[in-house]
């Protein structure tokens, strides 16, 4: 059962992760197969019809089918990787400008601004226990 | 190990969100707004919701790998 769970859980991580390239190569290699079908069809036609005079351009349109089919996929997956950078006027991107923005918004509107940026929270006691160092320590 | 320190991180920020949202609607519904107090009780406020939202993480966890394996209290 935990080990069924925990199959389940690394798969999901890796499709919500990889999801678009997964899609990508597995549309890529029906693709590969599907021209490659096509261009045996063809060529079985042609030995049948015993007609050569098209072969040698069915096998360059078939290499040419590959490549573009290659480009298109190379150009998808690097445009997953590369960060959205949408510049204004001012050479500031949106998302820095947002960013700053929520910043600016936190620090001066949200009274929990100080509560989001601690790493450990204090208690109470935390709290007691710090004054009466303090007070020691200014005796 | 930086996928660790930022799931570690990611965990963390879910978990004082949580907990402010929490101490937000505990100080509306005591009729009192956050901006009416300090930074030092708004954080022992959230610190408390914080610790509460822990230990209740805990238990259901507990309960959730009993339930997994198979174990329950009626026996």
């Amino acid at each position: 059962m935990i080990k069924n769970l925990f199959r389940l859980a690394v798969l999901g991580i890796i499709w919500s992760r990889y999801k678009v390239i997964i899609v990508s190569t597995a549309l890529l290699v029906f693709y590969v197969w599907l021209v490659g079908s096509l261009h045996d069809d063809f060529v079985a036609f042609i030995e049948l019809e015993d007609d050569k005079t098209h072969l040698a351009a069915s096998f360059l349109t078939k290499w040419l089918a590959f490549l573009a089919g290659l480009i298109i996929y190379l150009a998808v997956i690097t445009r997953i990787g590369r960060k959205p950078t949408v510049s204004n006027g001012d050479g500031e991107t949106k998302a820095a400008k947002a960013e700053s923005e929520l910043t600016r918004q936190n620090t001066e509107e949200d009274p929990f601004a100080d509560v989001r940026a601690r790493k450990k929270l204090r208690s109470a006691a935390d709290f007691v226990v710090e004054g009466k160092g303090s007070g020691r320590k200014k005796k | 190990m930086d996928v660790f320190n930022r799931l570690f991180t990611r965990h963390r920020d879910w978990l004082r969100n949580k907990a402010i949202g929490r101490a937000e609607t505990r100080i509306l519904l005591a009729g009192r707004s956050p901006g009416d107090f300090t930074a030092e009780e708004l954080e022992i406020v959230v610190q408390e919701e914080e610790s509460m939202l822990k230990s209740e993480l805990r238990e259901k966890g507990l309960f959730g790998m009993l339930a997994l394996l198979g174990f329950s209290w009626l026996g």
